[in-house]
């Protein structure tokens, strides 16, 4: 009797717990699996939304700032897109600060690659880049040739004013000066001292002087503004110092 | 003979079906339990956070779309004039907000602080100032308008 179950009994324990420990066994599986995928998939997601701060307040602030810098109202700007040589050596902070640089909106404008001013120091951030031209005017003084009775002179140059100087000899009166042919000065009595004249910048700048007698070189100076224009590329960076961003490089 | 382990089989057998309950109430349990558990941690934790992380992005998001519209509805043209439609989305992180315009820059206002924040808002020189505030409830416009002393820019509800 005890002889016959003695040996059964243990071998049907063992089975029974062998069986619930295998589906305690498959359970914890399971479970692990689920955990794993779990925490995989949390990783990406975490990923992703690091990929997703691409730093719009400072996409947006540089934007403007560069659409400012640019306008014809703006503070180095002479009209839309063109800017003013001397006024872009001399952009400060300040200036900057009136197309939205902030404490919080670190600022760099930047000439063909090289800093010309900043607010803070945006170590990266959103660039902006664009093309403008850069308008730099001097003053250019000229003594021009003239030889005998009713001179010309034509200049190599196309501006829209010229500064005439007329200091005739006394035996001589310039009483007429034409530019092309229309005529921009004229008096019988004479004249003699500095006039600003109106000339047309789409042609050559040439001047006829109508006088009683011979004119001498040095007898009449002219002066024009002359403007040269490079292009340039205009870059602005701005880092938002509040929130991280997508990195990005800075100039 | 036979009777006797059949008998005590008998009572044995009735117990291995009481725990065959148990073991299979056991394993639902813990299936619950860890049910529960992942629950619990990812509301109580990790998807707060996520929420929280994407309104804050979409509230910054909104923000900068929102000043790109207000610098584009005003003509560079000091004369120019007009009113133009903007689209807000209706509620971020499941709670409506408001964009107000002051000193010069535009503010989203939230009930969660994370959210709200300002952007510099900077126009031609010849606008006077901007005033008023969209509610993301509302269809929103942004008009110019002139006045004597310049150009004032609006933010109001209405449809254009």
């Amino acid at each position: 009797m005890s002889r016959g179950f003695e040996p059964n009994e243990p071998i049907s324990t063992l089975a029974g717990d062998d069986r619930g420990l295998s589906t305690l066994l498959s359970l914890v599986a399971a479970i692990t699996v689920v955990t794993i995928t779990l925490a995989g998939t949390m990783v990406i997601v975490e990923d992703a939304f690091r990929d997703t701060r691409r730093g719009d307040a400072e996409r947006v602030t540089a934007i403007q700032a560069s659409d400012r810098l640019v306008a014809a109202g703006g503070p180095i700007a002479v009209s839309q897109n063109v800017l003013a040589a001397d006024e872009l050596d001399s952009l400060s902070a300040a200036d900057l600060r009136q197309v939205g640089a902030t404490d919080r909106f670190e600022m760099a404008v930047a000439v063909d690659g090289d800093r010309i001013a900043a607010v803070g120091d945006p170590g990266g951030g959103h660039v902006v880049r664009r093309i403008a031209l850069v308008q730099s005017s001097e003053r250019v003084e000229r003594t021009p040739v003239l030889v005998g009775t009713d001179p010309g002179v034509t200049l190599p140059v196309r501006t829209d004013a010229v500064e005439l100087t007329i200091d005739p000899p006394s035996s001589t009166t310039v009483t007429e000066v034409r530019s092309g042919d229309r005529v921009v000065l004229a008096d019988g009595g004479g004249l003699e001292g500095t006039y600003d004249v109106l000339t047309s910048p789409y042609r050559t700048l040439s001047l006829e002087f109508e006088t009683t007698g011979p004119l001498d070189t040095g007898d009449v100076e002219i002066a024009y503004q002359s403007t040269d224009s490079d292009r340039v590329i205009l870059a602005v960076t701005v880092d938002d110092t509040e929130r991280a961003s997508g990195g990005g490089a800075s100039v | 003979m036979t009777r006797g382990p059949k008998r005590g089989g008998c009572g044995w057998d009735r117990d291995r079906a009481v725990s065959a309950v148990v073991g299979k109430s056991l394993e639902a349990g813990i299936v619950v339990l860890y049910i529960s558990t992942m629950v619990g941690v990812l509301y109580g934790g990790v998807v707060p956070e996520y929420q929280a992380t994407t309104g804050e992005e979409l509230g910054e998001r909104v923000l900068a779309e929102s000043v790109l519209e207000v610098q584009t509805a005003v003509p560079a043209d000091p004369e120019a004039t007009g009113t133009t439609r903007h689209q807000l989305p209706r509620t971020i992180d499941d709670e409506p907000y408001r964009i107000v315009a002051s000193n010069d820059s535009l503010r989203l206002v939230h009930d969660t602080a994370a959210i709200s924040t300002t952007i510099p808002l900077r126009l031609p020189s010849d606008v006077q100032r901007v005033e008023g505030e969209w509610r993301s409830s509302a269809p929103a416009v942004v008009t110019v308008e002139q006045t004597s002393s310049g150009r004032v820019v609006r933010l109001e509800a209405g449809s254009a």
